[in-house]
């Protein structure tokens, strides 16, 4: 019976392989370029559209938890104040310092801007999608492994795969967005970062002994190949110790909105 | 001439479809996001043109939704292909009226059938990868459910007004070779 019903259509499934078999070959290539190229303004006005709802969307939600977070803020607020005041003066001094060992060679970034054009939405994921999708691509140098950063140059998440005119981008929620990065305490503590559960982000390979307090600023670290050290990702939010564990327990919270990812900048070795 | 224009129509269509999945939908708040009307779109092709239109569709919705897509080439045209194959097995020997329950069912089975083999398909491309086995995962079933829960609601929304606004609905599905 089965047989029955695919006989008749026999020519169209052959046709189907034979179209994804001249895809393999590249002789496709062309038609897919365009299609994609005439495609992406579409893409990015209707991506637009989605993430705004869903942006007002997620707000009205969280709204009940605002004023519990204004609390919080105010309480954060008075503290950054005295550490700004401090900072200031170190500036100052940094300054100074630069001047008389007439060192001026400030690291320039060289970056490129991309705007978000659609986000991979598996039914595994959990919140986010994890993984985005941008309108550049190997024709504007971009290449696997590059960092992508927003508008305040907080760490997005890492570009996976790139073709002609568009790359995939892995959010730092993803399980497998893995970098480098580097804690702001005492030793400055180096380990590996890790997308937990599609909502948060954990540090992986810190040992025990290291002295890890809630707050740390998690910053990239520098040891991998065309990403520069410094570019923030998110402050440690959560240690669990436990003895026996030969590494440290460390969730931090991303500093960035990834329900607000229009554009992106995608930082040049 | 009225082919032509009713082929344009078609590509048309299968465009809008694609574009509205992947970026739109995609990037709603996550329930809204479930929704599959690349899917949905299928199976109303399946009750209302004949196979080979459908076949035809599926295949132009698989190749688009292939080449927006970052997994490997020709997932999604093997899905949709086996998915139309599939349902049209059950038309023909299970469901042999246009009853809403013929719809619903139709809908569940397809759904069903789409996810567990493009993620089977998936995880056998990303096998050597750590991401783990799709069944295992708790996200999985609840993407599903929500999904199943908008396909059903949706499909039955669809025939509940056609039932309204029209009393021409005949049992097509009768097997008439």
């Amino acid at each position: 019976m089965f047989k029955n019903r695919i006989k008749p259509h026999i020519k169209i499934i052959v046709v189907a392989g034979l179209l994804i078999f001249l895809h393999f070959i590249g002789v496709l290539s062309p038609l897919e370029r365009l299609t994609v190229k005439v495609s992406q303004p579409i893409f990015n006005k209707l991506y637009s559209l989605g993430s705004d709802w869903r942006k007002d969307y997620n707000q009205k939600n969280s709204q009940v938890d605002l004023n519990a977070k204004v609390n919080d803020l105010e309480n954060e607020l008075g503290t950054l104040v005295v550490a700004n005041a401090r900072l200031k003066d170190l500036e100052n001094e940094n300054q100074k310092l630069r001047e008389y060992l007439n060192f001026f060679s400030q690291q320039q970034m060289n970056y490129i801007l991309a705007k978000v054009t659609s986000q991979e939405n598996f039914l595994d994921s959990v919140k986010y999608g994890q993984n985005i999708i941008i309108n550049q691509g190997s024709v504007n140098n971009l290449i696997p492994g590059l960092v992508v950063i927003n508008g305040q140059g907080v760490v997005v998440g890492k570009v996976l795969e790139v073709k002609e005119n568009s790359a995939r981008v892995c959010l730092l929620i993803n399980n497998s967005c893995k970098l480098v990065v580097s804690i702001l305490n005492q030793n400055r503590t180096i380990g590996v970062t890790e997308g937990n559960l599609g909502l948060t982000v954990k540090i992986n390979f810190v040992g025990q002994t290291e002295k890890i307090n809630q707050g740390d600023i998690v910053v990239t670290s520098g040891l991998e190949k065309d990403i520069p050290a410094g570019l923030v990702l998110g402050r440690v939010s959560q240690i669990n110790n436990n003895e026996n564990d030969v590494w440290q327990n460390i969730n931090v919270e991303p500093l960035v909105n990834f329900d607000n990812l229009g554009i992106v900048s995608v930082v040049l070795p | 001439m009225k082919k032509y224009f009713i082929a344009l129509l078609y590509i048309g269509l299968l465009f809008l479809v694609v574009f509205l999945q992947l970026s739109l939908i995609n990037s709603w708040p996550y329930a809204f996001s479930r929704i599959n009307i690349i899917l949905l779109a299928l199976i109303l092709f399946l009750f209302f043109l004949d196979f080979k239109t459908v076949i035809l569709l599926a295949l132009g919705l698989g190749l688009l939704t292939d080449i927006f897509s970052w997994q490997l080439f020709g997932f999604y045209t093997l899905t949709l292909f086996l998915v139309v194959f599939l349902a049209d097995f059950l038309l023909a020997n299970w469901f042999t009226n246009r009853s809403t329950y013929s719809f619903l069912a139709l809908t569940f089975f397809a759904t069903l059938s789409y996810n567990f083999i493009l993620y089977g398909l998936f995880y056998l491309s990303n096998f050597l990868s750590d991401r783990g086995f799709f069944l295992w995962q708790a996200n999985f079933w609840a993407g599903l459910g929500w999904e199943l829960v908008w396909n059903l609601g949706i499909i039955f929304l669809f025939f509940w007004v056609m039932n309204l606004t029209t009393t021409r609905l005949k049992p097509v599905f009768l097997d008439k070779r």
